[in-house]
């Protein structure tokens, strides 16, 4: 009853937490994008060997975000940050089209992943600002994001540097674990 | 390969960690169309991706592959004419340049050269005198270069300071800085920035006489 009692009060008065983690391929855009939701600055990153994690207070969420390094030998550890994630934000160089299929592939193991069935997804087409960048269609194209069944999901543009696009994803992102997804 | 700390990068092999992983940030930060970081440990290598690096080698990656003439026409023939601050601002020019005009411009010389060999090409040297008009010519006294691009700055006396390697990196870090945030700003475009891989055939050698 009281545990019942506090999940209420906080629903009602906006404490809810999240635990939200960023994933994609090495050099996608991950820390920066970690640091600019947190500090709303641009930092100079360097390649992440193991994690960053930082709370994000927005729209009365406290986002617990993790940002995993991406580098392949380093991709099998992800798993272990797996269990109690109601959100995972998955980063994609859109102009690392050379890329894009490796991105793919991992993206859709991570959908297979038996502790993340009721985790929504949110995807950043990152890197808008380079050219030959593909846009959030040509993303979702190449991600074959259509194949997504059972799972709330959503693709936003963004360009880290410039900020432009992560805070609409944030937005989408506590909407839809406040209307009860994840 | 390390253009920046003009050192082999090797991420998770070397003895100084942090000053390979600045290095493998910076290039991480231009984009995957002008430098890619692969990691010798932590990522997989296509076979293709390893060839690339047997055929390249430390040697020729850390010196550039240099310019040919008309590159090297295009790329410096006419900054050295007029006042750089117009040219810079078309963001052709701005591109290619950032690094040459650094040394260039920024710092107050009497004679600034540019030698630069391309495995297609005879080596050639660029000069520029104070105010008189650059010229471009074969070079043929220096020691060759194999390949690659060297900058020799003949600094004025009041400005010996810049012998100092440590005091000229400095120097052009922050100016380097303030580019680059003006190119952010807007003021050129990021592309604009971006746009000519050409920025990294060329090296700053280090040599500096007066």
């Amino acid at each position: 009853m009281g545990i019942l009692f506090t999940r209420m009060f906080s629903s009602l008065f906006g404490n809810r937490e999240a635990r939200i983690l960023v994933l994609g391929l090495d050099n996608a855009g991950k820390t920066t994008i970690l640091y600019r939701l947190q500090m709303g600055e641009v930092v100079s990153t360097i390649p992440t060997i193991g994690f960053n994690v930082e709370t994000v207070q927005y729209n009365n969420i406290k986002f617990q975000v993790w940002d995993l390094g991406g580098q392949t030998s380093i991709r099998p550890y992800w798993r272990c940050y797996f269990p109690n994630t109601q959100a995972v934000i998955y980063v994609v160089d859109s102009s690392d089209t050379d890329r894009i299929l490796v991105a793919k592939e991992e993206f859709h193991a991570i959908l297979e992943e038996e502790e993340l069935k009721g985790a929504v997804v949110l995807i950043f087409a990152n890197k808008q600002d380079l050219p030959g960048a593909l846009d959030d269609a040509a993303v979702t194209e190449a991600l074959e994001l259509h194949k997504i069944k059972s799972r709330q999901w959503a693709i936003f543009k963004t360009c880290a540097i410039k900020g432009e696009g992560l805070f609409e994803g944030l937005d989408w992102l506590s909407n839809t674990l406040k209307s009860g997804g994840g | 390969m390390c253009r920046i700390s003009k050192q082999g990068t090797k991420m998770g092999k070397c003895e100084p960690w942090n000053t390979y992983m600045q290095c493998s940030g910076i290039h991480r930060s231009l984009g995957v169309h002008i430098s890619q970081v692969r990691s010798i440990t932590l990522d997989t290598w296509l076979p293709e991706q390893v060839a690339v690096m047997q055929s390249v080698g430390n040697d020729k990656s850390n010196k550039g592959i240099g310019m040919i003439k008309e590159d090297l026409i295009k790329n410096l023939g006419t900054i050295a004419k007029s006042g750089t601050s117009d040219k810079w601002r078309s963001q052709s020019y701005w591109a290619v340049r950032c690094w040459v005009l650094l040394c260039i411009s920024c710092v107050p010389t009497t004679l600034k050269s540019v030698i630069s060999k391309h495995n297609d090409d005879k080596q050639y040297v660029w000069k520029s005198k104070a105010d008189v008009a650059s010229s471009i010519s074969e070079d043929t006294w220096n020691e060759l270069l194999g390949c690659g691009t060297e900058i020799r700055l003949h600094l004025k006396e009041e400005t010996g300071e810049y012998m100092e390697e440590s005091k000229l990196k400095v120097h052009l870090k922050t100016i380097k800085k303030k580019l680059i945030w003006k190119a952010l700003d807007g003021s050129w475009g990021r592309s604009g920035f971006l746009q000519k891989p050409n920025l990294f055939n060329l090296r700053i050698c280090g040599r500096v006489w007066v």
